[in-house]
C-alpha cells in the first residue's frame, strides 16, 4: 500500500517527470490519432499501364494466322471500318438549303419527254379521263410551281365547250320523237342548221385547239431553250466555284478509312505466309540444291590449287529470286587458293542473280530470305 | 457487434468500441503498457543523466588536490549517488576505523573494500531499477498485440459465418479493429526494446566506472593505511 502510495506521490516529483510527461504525450497521441484516422481514404481505382510487346517479324505472321475456321462467304462486301455517315451537304458554290429548283436539274430530260405526248393526249381524248391522269403525272415531274396552274387552267377549257354538243342533241331527239310526226320538215331543216352550227362550232374549237397548241409548244420550246441556258450558266458557275474552291483549299489531304452502310464483320481469313512455318532441313537443303544448281551454269573455278576448307557466304534473297544483299564471305582464310575459289563461288552467285524459285518455297521465305551457303570443294574435284 | 455493418465509422474510437470485450481488455492493457514504459524511460533518461554529471564533478574535485577530510565534511551532509556515495562509505568506514579504538589497521583494508563493494552494488541495482519492466513490455508486448488481434479476428470470423455474407465490406472492419491491438503492442514495445538496450549499456558503463573508481581509491587508502600503520609502529618503537 505503502508503495504505491509511493509510486503515485513520484508521478508528481518534479526529479521524476516521466509519469506526467508520459501520460500527457499519450493524450496528445491519441487525440493526434483521431484526427488522423478519422476516416478512411477510399482507394482510388488503379489505372492499368498498357503493356508493349516488342515481337518479331515471324511472331506477327504467326499471330496473323486469322481464323481457321472461318468461311468465305460467297458475296464480297466492301470493307469498311465505319458506318458511313448519312448526312448530305450541297455542292460548294450552291445555296445552302434546298431551293424548289435544285432537284429538277438531275432529271430534265424525263421532265421534258413525259408532259409532250400526255399535253397532245389530253386534247383529244374524253374529258372526264384526262383530270385524274393528269394531276398525279404532270406534278412530280414540274418543277416549277407555276407551270401546272397554267396547263391546268387551259386544259378545263376544252371540256367545255365539246360538253353543250351532246346535250342539245339529246333534248332535240327528245324533241323529234314528241313532234315526229308533226314537223317533219321543220325538223330536217332545224337539223340541217343545227349540224351546220356544229360543225362550224367544232371547226371553230378545233381551230382554237390547234392554236393553243402551237402556242404551248411555242412557249414550251422557250422554256426548254432558257432553261437549258440557266442550266448552263449554272453549271459554268458551278465550275468555277469547284476549282476556285480547290485552288484556295488550304486543307491537308484525309483519309478517315473506308466507310459503308454496314461495318464488315467478317473475320480475316490470314495470309498465306501467316503460319510462321520455317524451312525443315530436307526442304533447306533442297533449296539451297536448286540455287547451286542453277549457280553451277555460271561458276568458272580458275585454274590452281582447289582448298581444303569451305567458303561460307552469306546473301540475302527477294521474293523474285533476286539478291538484295550480299553475298559476303563469312570465313575468310589464308588457305592457298581459298580466296580465288571464294571469289569465283561469288561471282557466279552474282552473276546467275534471279534465281528461279519453286513455288512452293514461296510460304516459308521469311525463314529463307537470309541464307548461308557453304561451297564444298570436295564437291568440284 | 452489433450495428458495426450500420455505419462504417472507421476512427480509432469506433474501431475501440467495436471490438470484443477482451480485445478491449488486451488493447486497455498495452495502453497503459506503453503509458508505463514511456514513464520509465524519460525518468531512466534523467537519472542517468544526472548520475553521469555527478560523477563528472565529482571526479573533479577528488583529483583537484583537495584533503579527502574536507572533501568528506563537504559531502557527509547530503544524499549522494554515483562516486560520492562510494566515497563517503568507505571514507565512513575509515574514520570509523580511526575514531573508535583506533587499533583496527589489521583488517580495516577488507572492510573498505566490502564497503565498496556493497554500494557498487547497490548504486548499480538503483541503476537498473525498472529496467525489467521495459524488457517484458518489449518481448511480451507483441505476444499480447497478437492474442488481440488473433481473438478479434476469431471474433469477426465468426460473426461473418453467422451473417452468412463474405464481401469485404463486412470483413474489414473486423480485421481493422483486430489489428489496432497489434499495432498499439507494437508501439509500446519497440521504444521499449530500443531505450532498454540502451540503458542496459549505459548502466553497465556506469558500473565499469564505479569499479575502476572503487579500485583507485581503495588503493589510495591502502597505502594510508600502510603509512599509518608503519608510523604507529615507528611511534611504538621510539
Amino acid at each position: 500500500m505503502a508503495q504505491k502510495l509511493d509510486t503515485l506521490r513520484s508521478l508528481l516529483d518534479w526529479r521524476q517527470p516521466g509519469g506526467l510527461v508520459s501520460v500527457t504525450g499519450h493524450a496528445a497521441m491519441l487525440i493526434v490519432g483521431l484526427a488522423a484516422f478519422s476516416s478512411a481514404k477510399p482507394f482510388m481505382p488503379a489505372q492499368e499501364g498498357v503493356a508493349v510487346d516488342v515481337i518479331s517479324e515471324r511472331e506477327f505472321n504467326e499471330m496473323m494466322k486469322g481464323d481457321k475456321k472461318g468461311e468465305k462467304r460467297p458475296e464480297p462486301q466492301a470493307r469498311a471500318e465505319s458506318v458511313a455517315e448519312t448526312r448530305r451537304t450541297n455542292e460548294p458554290g450552291t445555296a445552302k438549303k434546298d431551293v424548289a429548283a435544285e432537284p429538277a436539274r438531275a432529271e430534265p430530260p424525263k421532265a421534258e419527254a413525259k408532259p409532250e405526248p400526255q399535253r397532245q393526249v389530253a386534247a383529244l381524248p374524253p374529258p372526264p379521263v384526262r383530270p385524274p391522269e393528269l394531276k398525279p403525272v404532270m406534278r412530280p415531274p414540274e418543277p416549277k410551281p407555276e407551270e401546272p396552274p397554267d396547263e391546268k387552267a387551259e386544259i378545263p377549257t376544252p371540256p367545255k365547250r365539246p360538253d353543250p354538243r351532246p346535250e342539245p342533241k339529246k333534248e332535240e331527239l327528245a324533241k323529234l320523237l314528241e313532234q315526229k310526226q308533226l314537223e317533219d320538215k321543220r325538223r330536217e331543216e332545224a337539223k340541217a342548221a343545227e349540224e351546220k352550227r356544229q360543225a362550224e362550232e367544232n371547226q371553230k374549237a378545233e381551230e382554237k385547239k390547234r392554236a393553243d397548241e402551237r402556242a404551248a409548244a411555242e412557249r414550251k420550246t422557250r422554256e426548254d431553250r432558257e432553261k437549258r441556258e440557266r442550266e448552263a450558266a449554272e453549271a459554268k458557275r458551278l465550275e468555277d466555284a469547284i476549282r476556285q474552291r480547290l485552288l484556295t483549299s488550304r486543307e491537308a489531304p484525309s483519309s478517315t478509312g473506308a466507310t459503308a452502310a454496314q461495318v464488315s464483320r467478317e473475320a480475316s481469313l490470314g495470309a498465306e505466309n501467316a503460319t510462321g512455318r520455317r524451312l525443315t532441313p530436307s526442304e533447306r537443303s533442297q533449296l539451297i540444291g536448286h540455287l547451286t544448281e542453277q549457280m553451277n551454269r555460271c561458276l568458272s573455278i580458275p585454274p590452281g590449287a582447289i582448298p581444303r576448307s569451305k567458303p561460307i557466304v552469306a546473301l540475302t534473297l527477294g521474293r523474285d529470286g533476286s539478291i538484295t544483299s550480299g553475298p559476303t564471305l563469312t570465313n575468310p582464310m589464308n588457305e592457298p587458293g581459298y580466296m580465288p575459289y571464294a571469289e569465283a563461288n561469288m561471282r557466279a552467285l552474282r552473276n546467275c542473280a534471279p534465281f528461279k524459285i519453286p513455288e512452293r518455297f514461296m510460304a516459308t521465305y521469311e525463314d529463307w530470305k537470309s541464307l548461308r551457303i557453304g561451297f564444298d570443294p570436295s564437291e568440284m574435284q | 457487434m452489433p450495428g458495426a455493418e450500420a455505419q462504417v465509422d472507421l476512427s480509432l474510437i469506433a474501431l475501440f468500441l467495436h471490438a470484443h470485450f477482451i480485445v478491449k481488455l488486451v488493447m486497455i492493457g498495452l495502453a497503459a503498457a506503453s503509458v508505463w514504459s514511456w514513464a520509465i524511460i524519460i525518468n531512466k533518461t534523467i537519472a542517468l543523466r544526472n548520475m553521469a554529471r555527478s560523477m563528472d564533478e565529482f571526479e573533479d574535485r577528488f583529483w583537484s588536490g583537495q584533503s579527502l577530510d574536507e572533501l568528506y565534511r563537504g559531502l557527509a551532509e547530503k544524499t549522494n549517488d554515483g562516486f560520492a556515495a562510494l566515497f563517503i562509505a568507505a571514507m565512513t568506514e575509515w574514520r570509523r576505523a580511526f575514531e573508535g579504538s583506533g587499533r583496527g589497521f589489521a583488517s580495516l583494508q577488507t572492510r573498505i573494500d566490502k564497503v565498496l563493494d556493497v554500494s557498487i552494488s547497490r548504486e548499480v541495482e538503483r541503476l537498473e531499477s525498472k529496467l525489467l519492466v521495459l524488457a517484458t513490455i518489449a518481448s511480451v508486448g507483441p505476444y499480447i498485440g497478437l492474442f488481440g488481434t488473433v481473438f478479434g479476428i476469431m471474433t469477426t470470423f465468426r460473426s461473418i459465418a453467422a451473417s452468412k455474407n463474405t464481401s469485404l465490406v463486412v470483413v474489414a472492419p473486423g480485421i481493422a479493429e483486430a489489428l489496432f491491438a497489434t499495432a498499439i503492442a507494437l508501439a509500446a514495445a519497440i521504444p521499449a526494446n530500443i531505450f532498454y538496450n540502451k540503458f542496459v549499456r549505459d548502466a553497465g558503463k556506469i558500473q565499469g566506472r564505479l569499479e575502476s573508481f572503487a579500485d583507485e581509491f581503495s588503493a589510495i587508502l591502502s597505502r594510508q593505511i600502510d603509512e599509518r600503520a608503519g608510523a604507529m609502529q615507528n611511534r611504538g618503537a621510539a
